[in-house]
């Protein structure tokens, strides 16, 4: 018998990473004369360009704008909005200009420093209460599941509450950063990336090239969370055009200041729910609705905003359903990818919301929601079916037990004692939303055995510090059991690898890996050296009709559940973390100790979000715009969290695995904002829950 | 711009009085002037480098004082058995371990930040600082050297050559420091309280306040205050409106006046507590 797939291995980039052999993009050197590249931005919010002055010309330094685009000034993304070059307006702060190009980066700075832009300034939306107030959204989408109206007719009574969330920053390793290269044939953008093939099609609409000009190639990349999923597409295009123009090798790097200030977030939030409960104290509907800040631009947000509506339910089943949601369009920074997309907004609401509701009853919090869980064969919120087990009431005892949680909650409960405890519960969905994989992305995988028998894996997905590689060499090695050191996974080159989509959306390890499989069965059947694929096709009973959000949004879902337990000082409002738990179905580990990362790393971004992660706006300007000023935690403000995995396989998933990138994130703001909560005695419908914020909730009552 | 790296203090004197800048650990100064990625800090002026001078790594007893060269790390101080405790704490709470093992406390005194952590507690101590400069050395306090947000007393041609920190034992010393997480964080205030009692008798009490007004806030008719409504068994309440006045914050992005101003005067009757508790 061949040994379970989950005991863990050394993590095959362990040695390069910690030894400090890794090279990241800006550790590399490059052949030739190596031009950098300074971005000039616009210093207002709004308005136009009227006239830009320049220093007198020298040779050193090289102009790139708008002008010198040979395809289209856009990045491709969903909609055709987010300029590569400023032409004639500016529409959100430190959007650029145009590039900077040249050998001496402190020659081009100061030339930057010299140059002036004249505007004509208009009046902003700085705000996402403002675009409400005064604009229509940009996309929009309706879920309508079950009668609502219904519901609530029926009611004996219905709640209603509001929640607010803030933005947060990825504070990946490194910023981003990227280099084009000018070659005979063609450009070459190596770069830290979560997708290569976005980065190929995107410059390849802006150059207005053929495909085979345009070679991306991953740099060893530093995290990303979602934040080198589109942003890198704009960069790679700029320097794109810059390389073309110069016939030079350009490099642009951000310095973690500008990284801060100009790249995407996560998208700010208001959601309202509303629920319908009849005189069993049972919820028949709800009614929910949220609105998110794109930022400036369109960029992902619509896709966004269906995985945010999606969430509506959270893990539980209520019979009617409706969703409305909203992106507005804001002028500041642009909101983008970021581990959870959208759901983590949806799931701090529905539950706290769900908290609340108890409250109001009279019920034990962890009870009403345990009555309302979702099982198997049960709709969710779009009318699809949950159809594989639900383990969730297993995995609360688990957490309860663990935790020990009821002791502590009736413990805590007593009036004016500083500690609380907090529990959420959550789910993610795994792959691309609705029809995504089979419309946008049909993924493809090639598998090559070489003459020394060794394989390769060729797929354009990323190893950014999650273990991907270490992953899908265990899945290779385990499906044709030969030695993991027989198989070959080097980062992505899109001349070699196929689009095997992009690595994003929890999808990878369930959809990618799950065609190295079958590309492992293609090749078990041939001797010698040989090359395989596979292609994705979705199953046959999944149905999604994108425009009413109707049928089965996911093909599968991994669970979750988090406690967390803190102090609040009553003289400081701060809130001290005192243990953190967590039971998580991600249907079958590859790897323990890379989900274990995966947890730890996860929950403590999911805690940050919900309790220190700040980022404010003044004027359009991010104020926390510095690792000093943005609070993301360090080693001593976290405990050690207990953890524990539950099998549950996915018949479809490489050995029963399902997504579990995003999930870990998605239940640590919940879980502590209830436990603050608890232990502040009145209730939060914002975070992240800063000291300044819980003292004006505990002197505002 | 070309930097000077001294051996001896003399030579340190000499680069000093051609109008170069000092560098201990750089921690404050390679932040101050960065520049876009890639590119060289942005100094405005030239650098004499005192890292190399061994005459400025002192650290010892003498007679009632503790003598802290200015090229001793706030690591060393923290691993240093003559330090006190609660001054190791507080430089414990700076930073992060490896800013530490560059940073030195003539920066962080140099550096004369209204957040500097280290200046509640050496202000209530009454510590001092030898300047020295090609004219010969001086004695100042901390108090005095530092007259406003980055502003000292030191000449073009001084050079922080050591700190002086009388020996003193009290029996009660509270400090806390309020920033955004545990380590590498700002203090958005910060708050020192420190007393010698003896059954009844209160001989010794200080207060120090940190990052709420332009400089750190320690005052004697404070102090003398909550010494007499302490005797009195008085309330709190009287000292924390003469403090109150003092306190001065400001809105940034790292937090609120308000919760400043409150907090301050939170820690400070907690102080009086624990100093009734004792
Ligand atoms: C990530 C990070 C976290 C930090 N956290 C904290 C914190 O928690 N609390 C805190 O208080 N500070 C903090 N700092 C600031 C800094 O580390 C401290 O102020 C440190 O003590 C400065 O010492 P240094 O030797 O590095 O100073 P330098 O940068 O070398 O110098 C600072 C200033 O002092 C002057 N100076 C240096 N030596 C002398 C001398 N011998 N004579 C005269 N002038 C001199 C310099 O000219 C300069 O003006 C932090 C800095 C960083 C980068």
């Amino acid at each position: 018998m061949r040994k379970d797939i989950s005991r863990s291995i050394g993590k095959v980039d362990n040695r390069e990473k910690s030894s400090g052999s890794a090279e990241y993009i800006n550790d590399r050197s490059w052949e030739g004369e190596v031009h950098y590249a300074l971005t000039l931005r616009s210093s207002i919010v709004k308005g136009k360009i009227i006239n830009i002055t320049f220093p007198s010309a020298r040779e050193d330094v090289h102009i790139v704008d708008y002008r010198d685009v040979p395809g289209k000034n856009f990045v491709s993304i969903l909609e055709d909005d987010w300029p590569v070059f400023a032409e004639d307006r500016v529409s959100y702060l430190g959007e650029p200009i145009l590039l900077l190009c040249g050998p001496d980066r402190t020659v081009l700075e100061e030339y930057r420093s010299r140059i002036v832009v004249d505007y004509e300034e208009e009046s902003p939306f700085l705000t996402l209460q403002d675009a409400v107030e005064k604009s229509d959204p940009i996309v929009s989408y309706t879920i309508d599941t079950g009668d609502y109206a219904g519901a609530s007719e029926k009611a004996a009574r219905t709640v209603k509450e509001t929640f607010e969330t803030g933005r947060q920053e990825q504070v990946y390793i490194e910023p981003q950063g990227v280099v084009a290269e000018y070659t005979e044939e063609g450009v070459v953008l190596t770069g830290s990336f979560q997708c290569p093939y976005y980065v190929k099609n995107a410059v390849i609409n802006t150059l207005g090239w053929s495909g085979e000009k345009v070679r991306v190639i991953q740099a060893v990349t530093g995290g990303a969370f979602g934040g080198k999923e589109e942003f890198p597409s704009l960069i790679s295009c700029q320097v794109a055009v810059a390389s073309v123009k110069l016939k030079k090798t350009i490099k642009l790097i951000y310095n973690r200041h500008e990284d801060m200030e100009v790249t995407t977030k996560r998208h700010p939030s208001l959601i309202s729910y509303e629920a319908a409960l009849d005189g069993d104290n049972r919820i028949l509907g709800v009614k929910m609705d949220v609105k998110l800040d794109g930022g400036a631009t369109t960029g992902l947000s619509a896709v966004v905003l269906q995985r945010a509506m999606i969430a509506s339910c959270g893990v539980y089943h209520f019979p009617a359903v409706l969703a409305t949601g909203g992106v507005y369009l804001t002028n500041t920074v642009p909101s983008g990818a970021f581990r959870g997309f959208g759901a983590p907004q949806t799931f701090f609401a529905i539950e706290m919301f769900m908290n609340h509701l108890a409250a109001k009853v009279g019920e034990d919090p962890v009870a009403f929601k345990t009555k309302h869980l979702a099982k198997k064969g049960d709709a969710t919120s779009t009318g699809g079916i949950y159809r594989d087990d639900i383990l969730m009431a297993q995995m609360i005892e688990e957490v309860k037990k663990m935790s020990g949680y009821a002791e502590k909650y009736r413990l805590y409960s007593e009036k004016g004692n500083p500690r609380g405890i907090g529990m959420s519960l959550f789910l993610h969905g795994c792959g691309f939303t609705g029809s995504g994989e089979a419309d946008h992305i049909k993924a493809k995988v090639y598998l090559e055995r070489d003459e020394e028998g060794r394989v390769h894996i060729l797929v354009s997905n990323v190893d950014m510090g999650q273990g991907f590689k270490t992953t899908m060499m265990k899945v290779v090695a385990h499906s044709l059991d030969i030695p993991l050191d027989q198989v070959v996974f080097n980062n992505p080159d899109t001349k070699y690898v196929p689009d095997s989509g992009p690595t994003v959306a929890s999808r990878s390890t369930m959809i990618v890996g799950r065609l190295l499989v079958e590309a492992c069965e293609k090749l078990q059947k041939e001797t010698g050296p040989a090359r395989v694929e596979a292609n994705y096709s979705q199953p046959d009973y999944i149905k999604w009709d994108q425009d009413k959000m109707k049928g089965d949004a996911y093909p599968a879902f991994s669970w979750g559940v988090n406690v967390v337990e803190v102090e609040v000082d009553r003289d400081t409002w701060e809130t001290t973390l005192l243990g953190a738990w967590s039971v998580h179905d991600v249907g079958k580990a590859i790897d323990d100790r890379i989900i274990r990362g995966q947890v730890d790393g996860g929950f403590l971004q999911g805690i940050g979000y919900g309790l220190w992660e700040k980022m404010e706006l003044k004027e359009g300007r991010v104020q926390q715009a510095t690792v000093t000023d943005y609070i993301i935690a360090t080693a001593s403000d976290f405990v050690t969290v207990e953890n524990k995995l539950i099998d549950n396989p996915y018949a479809l998933g490489p050995f029963g695995a399902k997504g579990a990138g995003e999930l870990t994130l998605i239940g640590g703001a919940p879980a502590v904002a209830a436990a603050v909560e608890q232990a502040l005695g009145a209730e939060v419908y914002r975070i992240p829950l800063v000291p300044e914020y819980l003292m004006e909730l505990k002197k505002n009552g | 711009m070309v930097n000077a790296y001294p051996r001896t203090l003399k030579d340190a004197l000499t680069l000093r009085a051609e109008g170069r800048r000092p560098m201990g650990g750089g921690t404050d100064l390679m932040v101050r002037f960065r520049s876009a990625a890639g590119v060289l800090p942005r100094f405005q002026q030239s650098l004499v480098f005192l890292r190399g001078v061994d005459e400025l790594k002192n650290l010892e007893e003498r007679g009632d004082l503790i003598a802290i060269g200015a090229g001793v790390t706030l690591r060393e101080l923290c691993e240093s058995p003559l330090i006190p405790v609660v001054f190791k704490n507080i430089m414990g709470q700076m930073a992060s371990f490896a800013i530490r093992s560059e940073a030195t406390l003539a920066g962080n005194i140099g550096n004369a930040s209204p957040a500097a952590d280290s200046l509640p507690f050496l202000i209530c101590r009454n510590a001092s600082l030898v300047l020295t400069g090609q004219r010969g050395d001086r004695t100042v306090s901390v108090a005095d050297f530092i007259t406003g947000p980055g502003k000292t007393l030191l000449a073009d041609d001084e050079l922080i050559r050591e700190i002086l920190l009388p020996r003193e034992e009290f029996t009660l010393s509270f400090h806390k420091k309020v920033g955004g997480r545990r380590s590498d964080a700002i203090s958005k205030l910060s708050f020192l309280g420190e007393a010698r009692r003896e059954g009844n008798n209160l001989f010794d009490l200080r207060i120090a306040f940190g990052s709420v007004a332009p400089r750190i806030i320690r005052s004697e008719e404070g102090e003398a205050l909550a010494r007499e409504v302490f005797s009195r068994g008085g309330n709190t309440k009287d000292i924390e409106g003469f403090y109150e006045k003092l306190i001065t914050p400001i809105d940034d992005q790292r937090s609120t006046a308000e919760y400043r101003k409150t907090v301050s005067l939170n820690l400070l009757r907690r102080f009086m507590e624990k100093l009734r508790e004792q």
